[in-house]
């Protein structure tokens, strides 16, 4: 352990220790002789007094010698440095001075955002550094540029500060430093430094990993000095912070279409308890639901509001909370598509009197339930005008019929090229040569013969739960269509035609539903019945969402969905999804939530095997894109997406400065507030307060005695 | 009006000193308690058994139809001791007198006074070791043998009123009035007591009051020596030739010195006053005929009292 001083020139001020004594030996000179009759009564009060006398000129003396030692010498700001940092070379240091710029900087303390109060303390840092260091300047964001090399030039690295900006993203502190150690490498000079200007909030630091060092050319490392510029002001507990930690939006079917459920997560990061906060859900700048929620602290509680949308369509919005000390998580924005009604034909190829023999009970059941967007229309399969009707829906459900004319057939074939959805379901009705022969062109793979399970009745044994129509079903769902029974079902041809996709298939291998893209459009063949003649799968508990969803695929609103949220900082990948097969569509541009237009370089197309990425996620709230379809540009709503801040930074806990201190080992760290303290890594109060302490103590010493005398 | 003590420097001799001092307190007085020699008639009372028949006034009985009994100012001729110290100390003076002036000055005006009303003064000089004395004499000539020693006067060697004492009492055979004027600082006190306070040598010139004598004592002091008004660090001499010294700084020993130095007033004035003796604090910088007139005033009052008057 040594002592060291962070300005040692002022130690030259010390001298002014000697100057009390100088005055004694100056006034032992300077004594003038006076002849005075009275000098018995002189002697007399000498010899009573001399010795409280001498006693208190010596503590005169010593008081005043400490206060003028104690003044410089707490000027100079001593601090005590391990051997091994006393060992360290002297003279100028390489200096860097890494910037936390994380969302956590944004939080406002008394008026000023933290990173304004960072800023201030690094210039000001910068000012009185020692002009023969180089200095550089480390953004901790992601994204930021590599740092400049070494400079003297003070006035650019002050322009660099100004330059700064906060950010709303999460950053890895620990990368900074080390990026920070790698900047110091390129200096030559053998004392290193950085200045670290932060808040120290625990979701940046790791200190799991070992310590930035800087690597000499020699080969060896050392540690450099840190100096933390702390721009918390209020230390010892974290401020308050409220934030939206998550949002999950769900359709709500017993209120209709259109509704939703909205359950906010809001954690509470603070040591109090909240009552009564106020949860918004604002549409279109409109709050159209609102409630009142209790947080305990330290804890989470769930908010939850129901909206019914007027509309289909792409929409976005936002759900809030009152502001506090960090706003930025106050809001969380986020995308929905709501799905437009879908027009179902239902063409019964078996009607009966009896409703629930008959052929299009069950599906019309499933489509037309509550909350369901879908709306049905029974046809019989002989009516005439079934060629031109078709035209009009987004669906057509052949149900188990003979047999289609060949006008019927080139209709459906020209409807589904041109994007519309055909479901085939079969059953004893059906002429398989007749289908083969005329509807060729739409079935993934041609009928043969119609199976009968002998003893046991077949189970669908596989499904294609990857299939986005089917993923509802992944787990223990998936049982509901697992556990049906089917005790007839048609067999198919086995070589499957080019985009094809088998989706379920029975015990036997046998397919029981296939995927088939013909045009712009798509057909399902499933070779069972959509009624209790074969299968006792309309009563299973699974039938309703999956006619749903079959639906939502063939009319191309099954990706009608709430797009989850990226966070700031992440790529946004975009993915032809469902939409493949329609006309190509371009993305050009992008407007971010600070109307800043971002324009896509290379204009990507969205295909199938294409995944165009947009990379400047930088601010919170909705990114409405644009882009060419057919060759014209317009507006792609349902390609917004919405951008939310990483919860992990409103949590504004911070890491005990001793622990930081300790995760550097022996190296000496310095914390800089901003009051102007500049303290030393020892625990307790620091030297230099002990000496000014000192010195106020010797000040009033030497009051105290000389009122006394 | 007070004669400023820097006026009277200014004056050419003692003389001139002497009676600008008695004019002032003259001026201010407005009748001398001084008439010793002739025999003055100063009221009449009626007669009270007791009275002496002898002062019966016969002619305002013949006149009055009743007794009335004649009362006199004084009776005998005073005879005054003027004492004064001139040993070293009393050389010093932080204004334009010393103390040696200032008590030569108010012997001076003392013997003017007294010749003027025809009482007999003679004056003792105490220095070191040496004496001189000049009986007590009545007449305008004698005054000026008077004048002539206090103004040759100069201050030197020890104080020590145990010898003064013995010399007053040698010479002075009968009754009278002997004023002492000195600053008290004995030798023999200062070498013996811790306490500063120490009358030995004064009790020697009180007991002098065993003899018949009344004595008055003029306490002759600076005003330095009253405040210790320094604050530069002095090296202090012995005004004795006793090669004392002391290097300090005065603030620092100021409040013990004043400590000191008021026990020893105190001790003084009450040891004075114990022993039936008049004193009289006489500060060097203050007007002179002030003291002087003080001090008459106040005989005044112990003669109007009933007390014995000089």
């Amino acid at each position: 352990m040594a002592l060291s001083f962070a300005h040692p020139e002022l130690l030259a001020f010390a001298l002014l220790g000697l100057v009390p004594l100088a005055i004694h030996l100056f006034n032992r000179q300077r004594a003038r002789p006076k002849p005075f009759a009275a000098i018995d009564f002189l002697l007399r009060s000498k010899r009573r007094t001399a010795r409280a006398l001498r006693l208190r000129k010596f503590l005169l003396f010593c008081a005043r010698t400490l206060l003028l030692l104690a003044i410089p010498l707490a000027l100079a700001r001593p601090h005590f440095v391990e051997s091994t940092a006393a060992a360290k070379p002297t003279g100028p240091r390489a200096t860097a001075i890494a910037f936390d710029t994380s969302l956590s900087m944004r939080a406002i303390e008394d008026g000023t955002s933290r990173f304004e109060r960072a800023r201030a303390l690094a210039i000001d840092a910068l000012h009185t550094l020692p002009y023969a260091d180089p200095v550089t300047l480390v953004d901790c964001a992601a994204n930021a540029e590599a740092p400049l090399p070494l400079s003297f030039d003070r006035g650019a690295l002050v322009q660099q500060l100004q330059s700064l900006a906060a950010t709303f993203e999460t950053q890895d502190l620990t990368s900074c430093l080390q990026r920070a150690a790698r900047a110091l490498a390129e200096s030559a000079l053998p004392a290193k430094r950085i200045l670290f200007a932060t808040d120290l909030t625990q979701a940046g630091l790791n200190l799991d990993v070992p310590a930035p060092s800087v690597q000499l050319p020699d080969g060896s490392s050392v540690q450099p000095d840190i100096v933390l510029l702390d721009a918390a002001l209020n230390t010892d507990e974290p401020l308050a912070n409220a934030a939206i930690s998550s949002l999950d939006i769900e359709p709500i079917a017993s209120i209709g279409p259109r509704a939703y459920r909205f359950a906010i997560a809001v954690q509470n990061h603070s040591g109090k308890a909240i009552a009564d906060l106020p949860v918004r859900l604002r549409i279109d700048g409109e709050v159209v639901a609102k409630g009142f929620l209790d947080v305990p602290a330290h804890q989470s509680a769930l908010q939850i509001l129901t909206h019914r949308f007027t509309q289909s369509g792409p929409t976005s919005g936002v759900v809030e909370i009152d502001s506090d000390a960090l706003q930025a998580d106050d809001s969380f924005y986020f995308t929905l598509d709501v799905p437009r009604q879908v027009r179902a034909l239902l063409v019964n190829g078996s009607p009966n009197p009896v409703r629930f023999l008959d052929e299009a009970f069950f599906v019309q059941a499933a489509l037309d339930a509550q909350g369901s967007v879908v709306r049905a229309t029974v046809r019989q399969a002989d009516a005439l005008d079934l060629a031109e009707e078709i035209a009009s829906f987004d669906v057509v459900i052949l149900l188990n019929v003979r047999d289609v004319s060949e006008a019927l057939a080139i209709s459906l074939q020209a409807f589904v090229e041109a994007g519309g959805g055909m479901f085939i379901a079969l059953g004893d009705q059906v002429d398989a040569d007749a289908f083969n022969d005329r509807l060729a062109p739409l079935l993934p793979r041609l009928l043969r013969l119609v199976k009968t399970a002998a003893h046991t009745p077949a189970r669908l044994a596989h499904i294609d739960l990857a299939h986005p129509a089917l993923e509802l079903f992944a787990g223990e769902e998936a049982q509901s269509l697992l556990a049906a029974n089917f005790s007839r079902y048609f067999l198919l041809e086995s070589a499957p035609k080019a985009a094809s996709r088998t989706l379920a298939s029975f015990d036997d291998g046998a397919p029981a539903l296939i995927e088939h893209q013909v045009g712009k459009g798509r057909v399902l063949l499933f070779t069972s019945t959509l009624d209790r003649a074969w299968t006792d799968l309309p009563i299973r508990t699974g039938f309703l969402p999956l006619m749903q969803r079959l639906m939502g695929l063939l009319s191309r609103t099954l990706e009608v969905t709430h797009s989850a949220p990226s966070r700031v900082g992440e790529p946004r990948m975009f993915s032809a999804g469902l939409t493949s097969g329609q006309a190509a569509i371009v993305l050009s541009e992008i407007q971010t939530p600070t109307q800043a237009i971002v324009s896509f370089d290379a204009a990507p197309v969205l295909e199938d095997d294409a995944t165009p990425r947009f990379e400047a996620t930088t601010t919170p709230g909705i990114y409405a894109v644009s882009g060419m379809t057919d060759g014209k540009p317009t507006r792609l709503p349902r390609f917004d997406f919405a951008v939310n801040v990483d919860s992990l930074e409103s949590d504004l806990r911070r890491i005990d400065v001793a622990e930081f201190k300790t995760w550097f080992g022996q190296t000496h760290v310095t914390r800089r507030t901003t009051d102007g303290s500049l303290d030393a890594d020892s625990e307790g109060w620091p030297l230099w307060s002990l000496l000014l302490c000192g010195a106020l103590l010797c000040f009033v010493a030497e009051c105290l005695l000389l009122k006394r005398h | 009006m007070p004669i400023d003590p820097s006026l009277l420097t200014k004056l050419p001799s003692l003389k001139l000193r002497a009676r600008s001092v008695v004019e002032g307190v003259l001026s201010g007085l407005h009748k001398s308690p001084y008439q010793g020699q002739s025999v003055e008639f100063a009221e009449h009372k009626e007669y009270a058994p007791g009275d002496e028949l002898r002062h019966v006034d016969w002619k305002a009985f013949g006149k009055l139809d009743r007794y009335y009994v004649k009362r006199f100012e004084h009776e005998t001729e005073l005879s005054v001791l003027l004492a004064i110290d001139a040993s070293g100390s009393m050389n010093y003076g932080s204004g334009p007198l010393t103390k040696l002036d200032a008590a030569a000055t108010l012997c001076a005006a003392l013997a003017h006074l007294l010749i003027r009303q025809q009482d007999a003064v003679g004056l003792m000089i105490f220095g070191g070791d040496a004496l001189e004395f000049i009986p007590p004499r009545s007449g305008a000539g004698h005054v000026q043998v008077i004048y002539e020693a206090l103004d040759a006067l100069t201050g030197k060697g020890k104080c020590n009123l145990t010898k003064m004492a013995d010399a007053l009492a040698e010479k002075a055979r009968r009754r009278s009035a002997i004023f002492v004027f000195s600053d008290l600082f004995d030798d023999d006190e200062a070498a013996g007591s811790d306490s500063g306070s120490g009358t030995g040598g004064l009790d020697a010139l009180l007991r002098l009051r065993t003899r018949k004598h009344e004595v008055a004592i003029f306490h002759t002091l600076d005003q330095d020596e009253l405040d210790l008004p320094f604050d530069d660090p002095m090296r202090f001499l012995s005004m004795e030739a006793d090669g004392k010294e002391l290097q300090t700084h005065p603030r620092e020993l100021r409040a013990s010195y004043l400590e000191e130095m008021n026990a020893f007033l105190a001790a003084t004035k009450r040891r004075s006053t114990e022993l039936g003796s008049d004193y009289t604090l006489l500060t060097a910088s203050e007007p002179l005929d002030r003291v002087l007139l003080r001090f008459l005033s106040r005989r005044e009052r112990l003669r109007a009292g009933g007390g014995r008057s000089a």
